[in-house]
């Protein structure tokens, strides 16, 4: 969520600089690496735009909380997984020593970032939670998300 | 015919998921939970993989503690008794039954997978609206 709204900030102070503004923010740089960097801000700034329907994303992360076993979430885009992935595990969470997977500081949930699966044919990423009498380690609930970018 | 890669076995601690070559064993090591993510050797450059999962548990350590139902997760798929958890004992294990299976697709091979190891498309409920 952090992430959207330093999106709409980032938004703000573009759409308002002026060229000598920019030339202070961002020193010299040349017009074609100017557009370049405008080009792929705007890229971002209509990503935030489009995934900020919050009543989707968290009627997804609900699903995610009550499923049980393997289940699929539909579909988001991997900028709205992420998003989704941080709420999952919360603050405080760690990064396991994989140096990929987030695990909430409970040790309840985990979030898997996106990767192929040829089951499916897909990318997906995995929202896995425990059980709370569960004797094993292993995560009893895995909600899929099915990536489409 | 196409044959499974491994890609990565990682043991599932409660707080980590840690590369099975970093984790570090000992003589106390009583039960372990590993994930093993296995792709289709034709399409490894793709990264990633199905998760597979099995648990190894030692003989004592089920004495100890007794046997109930939730000793079997995955309804006791992938479930491994030992007299000695060791990291070449898993491996051994794993690469035995992987190296033995082939199949003419990713989904024949993954369901003679699912025969030793827990997967995590077993029983895979499609999204549903509403």
């Amino acid at each position: 969520m952090a992430v959207c709204f330093a999106g709409k900030e980032v938004k703000q102070v573009i759409t308002r600089l002026s060229d000598a503004e920019w030339s202070k923010f961002v020193g010299k740089i040349s017009d074609s690496g100017k557009r370049s960097f405008l080009e792929q801000a705007r890229k971002w700034v209509k990503a935030c735009d489009n995934i900020c329907d919050w009543g989707v994303l968290s009627g997804k992360l609900r699903k995610a909380s009550q499923g049980k076993g393997n289940f699929g979430l539909g579909t988001g885009t991997i900028y709205e997984s992420d998003i989704m992935g941080r709420a999952w595990v919360g603050d405080n969470f760690t990064i396991a020593s994989d140096g990929k997977t987030m695990v909430s500081i409970d040790e309840m949930r985990q979030y898997r970032p996106p990767t192929y699966k040829p089951n499916i044919d897909k990318i997906q990423a995995n929202f896995e939670r425990r059980f709370p009498d569960q004797i094993s380690k292993g995560w009893q609930g895995n909600g899929h998300l099915d990536i489409i970018d | 015919m196409i044959k499974p890669k491994i890609t990565e076995i990682a043991v599932v601690t409660s707080n980590n998921r840690v590369y099975i070559e970093l984790f570090k064993f000992n003589k106390n090591t009583q039960n372990i939970d590993i994930e093993i993510v296995i792709t289709d050797s034709k399409l490894i450059y793709k990264g990633g993989g199905d998760i597979f999962f099995c648990s190894f548990y030692t003989e004592d350590y089920l004495v100890q503690q007794g046997i109930n139902d939730k000793w079997f997760p995955n309804e006791g798929k992938g479930v491994v008794y030992c007299k000695k958890i060791t990291k070449e004992f898993i491996l051994n294990h794993i690469n035995s039954i992987v190296e033995n299976i082939e199949g003419k697709t990713w989904k024949e091979i993954a369901e003679k997978l699912n025969q030793y190891f827990g997967w995590e498309f077993e029983n895979y409920q499609g999204f549903k609206e509403g």
